[in-house]
C-alpha cells in the first residue's frame, strides 16, 4: 500500500513542480535452455533453465535539491534469485549547502565498510540495504556529522550456488558519525555503530548447515544446558525463541601522507553477542600504504579479521587479494572468511617506453592461530607446502603478472598473463586446489573504424582430496581448460562474437561452444541474441564485461535501454 | 501487481519525460580525499564523463583514447573527466593504475556508484558528453576500438554549436571545426 501511494504521489509532485526531470533505464533479460546441476566435467547432470528478468530504474530530479530512485522488478524467475513483481528499491534523497538527508532504502559506505557498507549487485542477487532515514550536516568546509537508523530483512545462501536465497533474518542499526579534514594531519573518521540481529533458529539453519557457527554451538550444547534443550527442541519441530543478537561497533580511520607515502589505516573494536551465547570482543584492522618508486605505483594492504561466529550483514570490507579479469582465472575464487582472515597483498602498476604496461600482484592470506595450531610465519605460507601443520590456516596464495600494450602504430593490442591460483581448503571445501592460468586478449583495430577482438586463455588446473587423519592423497583431479572468443564489432552497427569453452578432466570432455549477435539501436541501447552454452562466470562480449550463470544448449536475449 | 507495475510505468512515461536532462548536482572525492564540485568541470566547455572500474578491460581501453580527446580538445575548454567507482574491495589500488598511466584528465572517486545510478548506468564503460549547463547531450554504454571515432564527431559537433552560439565562456574559441581529426592508423 505505501509504494502504491509513495511512488504516484512522488511524480505527481514532480509534475506539479514542473522541474521534473527523469531518465530511465531498462534492463530486459530472458533465457530458455539448461543448467549444470554438477560443477564440473564429470558431473554433467542438468536442470530446466529458464528466466524472464525485467528491471527498470527511474531517477527523478526534482530542481537541484530533491531526488528520487525507485526500481521496479517483474521477474518469473530471475537470472539469479527468486521471483519479483513490483517495487524493488525506493529511496528519496534532499539536499542543499548544509545538509543532505535520505529516506527509503540506504546504500551506504562509511570508510571501507568496516562497519558499514551496504549495496545492491542484482547480478549476484545481493542487497544488504536496510530501509530507514540518513542525513548528513556539514558543520565547517571540513567538518561533516553523519547518523543513520534502519531495519530490513536480510536474505542470503546457505551455499552461493543455490539459485534462490533460502537463509534470513533481520537486522536493525543505529548508526553516528564524524569526520575531519585538515590539510597537513589528513582525514579522519569516527563511527559508532549499535546493531541488532533476530536470529530465528527456523529462518537461519543454525542447527542444520555445518557451518563453523554451527560446530560453535556443538561444542557449547553441553549436557544440561540451555542450549542443549533449545536444540533438541527444535529437531522435534516445537517452536524455537528468536535470539537477539547485540553488536556495538567503534570504527576509527585515518588517511595521511608522510612524505611520499598515502596511508590509509581503518581499525573496528566489535563487541558481540556470540548466538546464544555471550558477549565477546572482537576486531577488524586494515591498512593500504600506496607510493611511487621510480615510475612504478605501489599498493600494499594489509587486513586482520577477527569476529568469529559473527554473521556478516551490513559491512563489506576490503578484500585483500585480486579479482581478475580473466575468464579462466576467476572461476577460481578464494574462500574468503570474513570473520577470521589475516592476509597481505602487493600489487604494483609500471609503464615502460610509453605504451607498455607491467603490472604484478601478490596475495596470501591465512585464518588465525587458534589452541592447538603449530605457529609458522609468512614464509610458510609463501612456499604454499602441503605439510599437516599449514590445513588448520586454509592458506591460500595468488600470483598474477601481466604486460599488455599497443603496437603496430596502435592498430595492435595485446595482454598476455599469467596467474599462478593456490588454495589448501579440503578441511573446508573437500579439495586443495592448484590453478596455473595463462590469460590472453587480443585486439585489431581495421581502418574503417571496426575491429577485431579475440580472448585465448588456457588453464591447467589440479584438485587433490586427502585423507584427514594422515593427510595421505585420497584422490586428484586434473582439468585442462581452454577459453577462446572471436568478436567482429562493425563500427557502432554491431558485434558477432564466437565462444568456444572447453574443459577435460580425466577422459571426460565437456564443451559449451555459442554465439552472440549484438545489434545497438542507438549509443545506449542494445539488444543482443545468444545461442548455444556458456559455462558461468565472467563474460567478456560487445564491449561489456559481466557475470554469467551457466548455460546449457539454449537461447538467451538481453535488452539494455537508457531514454 | 502486474497491472500496477503497468499503470505506474506509463505514468511516469506520459508526465515524467521531457526528453532533457541535466547532471546532478553533485560533489565527489578526487583521489587525494578532497570533495570536488561537479559543476565546476564543465564551466568553462563542454564535458565528457566516463565511468569505470578496474575489472573492466573495454574501459581501459576507453581511458586511453580519451586521454587523446581531452590533450586534444582541452585548449578549446574541453574537459574529460573520469568517475571510477571501485568499492572497498579493490579501491585502494586505484590511484596506483591512474598514476601509472599518466592520464591528463582528472579521475574522482565514487565507490558507492551513486553518480552511475543516477545516470542511469548498468554496465561499464559508460559515457556521459554535457553541454556548459550541465545538460546531457549523450549516453555511450560500451566500448569497442573504433567507437572513439563517434565519440570525437559528438565532441566537435559540441564545440562547434557553442562556438557558433558564440559562448564566450570557452577559453579558446574555434573558428571552424570541420570534421574529426582522429587518424585511423595505417
Amino acid at each position: 500500500m505505501i509504494t502504491k501511494i509513495i511512488v504516484p504521489l512522488s511524480i505527481v509532485l514532480g509534475s506539479i513542480f514542473a522541474q521534473a526531470e527523469i531518465n530511465f533505464s531498462y534492463e530486459m533479460k530472458y533465457g530458455d535452455g539448461k543448467q549444470v546441476t554438477g560443477t564440473a566435467s564429470d558431473n554433467p547432470d542438468t536442470l530446466d533453465y529458464n528466466y524472464f528478468e525485467n528491471l527498470l530504474d527511474i531517477n527523478t530530479n526534482l530542481g537541484d535539491d530533491i531526488y528520487i530512485y525507485t526500481q521496479f522488478e517483474y521477474s518469473d524467475l530471475p537470472v539469479y534469485g527468486s521471483t519479483a513483481d513490483g517495487l524493488n528499491s525506493f529511496y528519496l534523497e534532499y539536499q542543499n549547502e548544509k545538509f543532505f538527508m535520505k529516506l527509503g532504502d540506504q546504500y551506504e559506505l562509511f570508510g571501507r565498510g568496516m562497519s558499514f557498507y551496504t549495496l545492491q549487485n542484482q547480478n549476484i542477487d545481493y542487497d544488504n540495504s536496510v530501509k530507514g532515514l540518513s542525513f548528513k550536516y556539514f558543520m565547517e568546509k571540513n567538518i561533516e556529522i553523519s547518523a543513520l537508523i534502519g531495519k530490513g530483512d536480510y536474505f542470503y545462501r546457505s551455499n552461493p550456488s543455490r539459485r534462490e536465497t533460502d537463509l534470513q533474518l533481520n537486522s536493525s542499526v543505529l548508526l553516528g558519525s564524524v569526520n575531519y579534514t585538515h590539510d597537513w594531519l589528513g582525514y579522519f573518521q569516527y563511527m559508532n555503530t549499535k546493531q541488532q540481529l533476530l536470529i530465528d533458529p527456523a529462518l537461519t539453519g543454525i542447527f542444520g548447515n555445518k557451518s563453523e557457527i554451527y560446530y560453535d554451538l556443538y561444542e557449547r550444547a553441553e549436557p544440561g544446558s540451555d542450549l542443549l534443550e533449545l536444540w533438541v527442541a527444535y529437531e522435534l519441530g516445537e517452536i524455537v525463541k528468536i535470539d537477539t543478537v547485540n553488536i556495538t561497533n567503534h570504527n576509527f580511520n585515518w588517511n595521511f601522507y608522510l612524505g611520499q607515502f598515502d596511508i590509509y589505516v581503518d581499525k573496528a573494536w566489535v563487541y558481540y553477542d556470540k548466538i546464544f551465547g555471550d558477549e565477546v570482543f572482537g576486531s577488524r584492522f586494515y591498512t593500504a600504504v600506496y607510493t611511487d618508486f621510480m615510475g612504478t605505483g605501489i599498493t600494499y594492504e594489509y587486513k586482520n579479521y577477527n569476529t568469529p561466529y559473527l554473521i556478516k550483514t551490513i559491512s563489506n570490507f576490503p578484500i585483500v587479494y585480486r579479482e581478475g579479469s580473466s575468464i579462466l582465472a576467476s572461476r577460481n575464487a578464494h574462500t574468503f572468511n570474513f570473520g577470521n582472515e589475516i592476509g597481505h597483498q602487493v600489487d604494483f602498476n609500471r609503464q615502460l617506453f610509453d605504451n607498455i604496461n607491467v603490472l604484478g600482484n601478490l596475495s596470501l592470506s591465512h585464518r588465525h592461530q587458534k589452541n592447538g595450531m603449530a605457529e609458522l610465519s609468512i614464509m610458510d605460507f609463501l612456499a604454499m607446502n602441503e605439510d599437516s601443520e599449514i590445513y588448520d590456516y586454509y592458506p591460500f596464495r595468488q600470483m598474477y603478472l601481466e604486460v599488455n600494450g599497443w603496437t603496430f602504430s596502435e592498430r595492435l593490442y595485446y595482454k598476455v598473463g599469467v596467474d599462478y591460483f593456490s588454495e589448501l581448503n579440503f578441511l573446508n571445501s573437500g579439495k586443495n586446489t592448484y590453478a596455473l592460468t595463462l590469460p590472453t586478449h587480443w585486439v585489431w583495430k581495421l581502418s574503417n573504424g571496426s575491429s577485431v577482438t579475440t580472448y585465448l586463455e588456457m588453464q591447467s588446473k589440479t584438485e587433490k582430496q586427502l585423507n584427514p587423519p594422515d593427510f595421505s592423497l585420497a584422490s586428484e583431479k586434473n582439468y585442462t581448460n581452454h577459453y577462446f572468443s572471436f568478436s567482429y564489432n562493425h563500427f557502432g552497427k554491431w558485434t558477432l562474437t564466437g565462444f568456444y569453452d572447453r574443459e577435460a578432466v580425466s577422459d571426460n570432455v565437456h564443451q559449451w561452444p555459442g554465439f552472440d549477435f549484438s545489434y545497438y539501436l542507438n549509443s545506449a541501447t542494445q539488444i543482443s541474441l545468444f545461442y548455444g552454452s556458456q559455462k558461468g562466470g565472467l563474460i567478456c562480449a560487445n564491449g561489456i564485461c559481466a557475470e554469467q550463470p551457466g548455460f546449457e544448449d539454449g537461447v538467451k536475449i538481453t535488452f539494455r535501454s537508457l531514454f | 501487481m502486474k497491472r500496477f507495475f503497468i499503470i505506474n510505468l506509463l505514468v511516469l512515461m506520459t508526465i515524467g519525460w521531457s526528453g532533457t536532462n541535466h547532471l546532478p548536482n553533485m560533489k565527489l572525492k578526487d583521489l587525494k580525499n578532497k570533495r570536488q564540485d561537479l559543476s565546476q568541470y564543465y564551466s568553462d566547455g563542454p564535458i565528457l564523463l566516463n565511468i569505470w572500474n578496474l575489472a573492466c578491460e573495454p574501459c581501459k581501453k576507453e581511458m586511453k583514447e580519451l586521454d587523446k580527446l581531452n590533450i586534444k580538445y582541452g585548449p578549446q575548454g574541453f574537459e574529460v573527466v573520469s568517475i571510477n567507482i571501485d568499492n572497498t574491495r579493490s579501491m585502494s589500488k586505484v590511484k596506483s593504475y591512474v598514476n601509472s598511466q599518466k592520464y591528463s584528465f582528472t579521475v574522482l572517486s565514487d565507490p558507492k556508484a551513486e553518480f552511475f545510478r543516477k545516470m542511469g548506468g548498468k554496465v561499464m564503460p559508460f559515457v556521459i558528453i554535457a553541454d556548459t549547463t550541465g545538460k546531457i547531450i549523450n549516453r555511450h554504454v560500451g566500448y569497442n576500438p573504433g567507437d572513439e571515432k563517434k565519440l570525437e564527431e559528438e565532441i566537435v559537433h559540441l564545440l562547434a554549436l557553442i562556438n557558433a552560439a558564440g559562448d564566450s565562456t570557452i577559453a579558446n574559441p574555434v573558428p571552424v571545426i570541420e570534421k574529426p581529426v582522429i587518424k585511423s592508423s595505417k
